[in-house]
């Protein structure tokens, strides 16, 4: 308090001893207090709301799932009676074996092998994307089915599956929504189920 | 700003972002020269896109949808290719003997731990009447730059295709 470069005076001399406790000019320390003052309730509603939408947001947005549809729709596919699925290099988990399977379903011959190994007079060749995540569990995140054909592989006809961790389902589940969204159905297959 | 007034923002906010569509304009990626094997052009090659759409196509980019153009995409892939034929001095015009027919057919939009893969699928034709369906893949922290990746190897996979090389060399 009593330093003799305090260009201000002393405490005494001023009414509001604070100013001279945080060596701030009393016009300083009134600018100041008008700023603080100027943060309005609404003002600070509004930050509020903005981290609940925030929060909101960053909750939910686990819960999003989206399916791409079918590049080419492609009617002439569901006629096809024989598929042969290549074996990606990054399955360690079955993928091919439940494609396999789920065509089987569709009441498509259905074969699944390496690349090197497709057999002749195949209808099309399935090729697919997938990848897992782990989060308590692993869980299929990404699932990408497409269907070539076999002479020229050119693209007959695509779909994908994003689910992210709570909305999570079985690869074969997965398998089957992405091949519905192609366009195979139950119902061509008798005595089969019309959804799984 | 008031509370209804903020209440309002916030909403319109909520709104505009939950299934929000925006455009992907490509940009051009320059190849590297080591990407695309040694070969010689001979005599003057056409380029055309044979992608007839013209309508843009929304993938899903979550959480947005991205507005995409396949034909101009070809575009874009047909002007990489291009300017990788004028290195080695290949001639164009309307009355090139040779022709190369491209078009892109599908994009697929992966979200992958922590980035975006981008799946081109496309059709390459050759004047020779050969027809290869190709895959090039853009992989980025970005979808844009996972897509612009995946335009530039486009052009890489055309020149990486043997039966190709040897139709233009001929």
């Amino acid at each position: 308090m009593d330093n003799p470069n305090w260009p201000y005076g002393t405490a005494k001399k001023h009414s509001t001893p604070t100013v001279s406790l945080f060596r701030y000019h009393p016009s300083e320390v009134k600018m100041a207090t008008r700023l603080i003052s100027s943060f309005r309730p609404d003002s600070v509603r509004a930050v509020e709301l903005l981290l609940a939408f925030l929060t909101f947001a960053f909750l939910f947005s686990g819960c999003a799932t989206n399916i791409s549809r079918p590049a080419t729709p492609n009617a002439k596919l569901q006629s096809y009676k024989t598929f042969y699925i290549v074996q990606s290099d990054t399955d360690n988990r079955g993928i091919s074996t439940i494609i396999q399977a789920e065509l089987t379903l569709f009441g498509k011959q259905a074969y699944s092998g390496p690349r090197s190994s497709i057999p002749s007079g195949i209808d099309a060749i399935v090729t697919y994307y997938e990848d897992w995540k782990w989060d308590l569990t692993w869980y299929l995140l990404n699932l990408l089915i497409q269907f070539r054909d076999p002479e020229t592989n050119v693209l007959l006809s695509s779909a994908a599956s994003y689910r992210t961790s709570l909305a999570r389902i079985d690869p074969e589940e997965m398998v089957w929504e992405v091949l519905h969204t192609i366009g195979f159905r139950y119902f061509e297959v008798k005595g089969a189920p019309e959804s799984r | 700003m008031n509370l209804v007034r903020c209440n309002c923002f916030l909403v319109g906010l909520m709104l505009t972002l939950i299934g929000c569509t925006v455009q992907h304009i490509p940009k051009e990626q320059s190849i590297e020269p080591a990407r695309v094997p040694p070969f010689k052009v001979v005599g003057a090659v056409k380029l055309r896109n044979t992608q007839a759409s013209i309508e843009n196509i929304p993938i899903a980019v979550s959480p947005f949808t991205v507005d995409i153009n396949y034909k101009n995409f070809t575009d874009l892939a047909l002007k990489l290719l291009k300017n990788e034929l004028d290195k080695r001095h290949a001639g164009g015009g309307t009355n090139a003997a040779k022709e190369i027919k491209l078009a892109i057919i599908d994009i697929k939009m992966l979200p992958m731990s922590g980035n975006f893969r981008c799946i081109i699928n496309y059709t390459v034709e050759t004047g020779d009447a050969y027809v290869r369906g190709l895959e090039a893949i853009g992989a980025s922290w970005n979808y844009q730059t996972a897509i612009d990746t995946a335009i530039a190897n486009v052009a890489v996979g055309v020149l990486n295709n043997e039966r190709i090389l040897t139709y233009l060399e001929k």
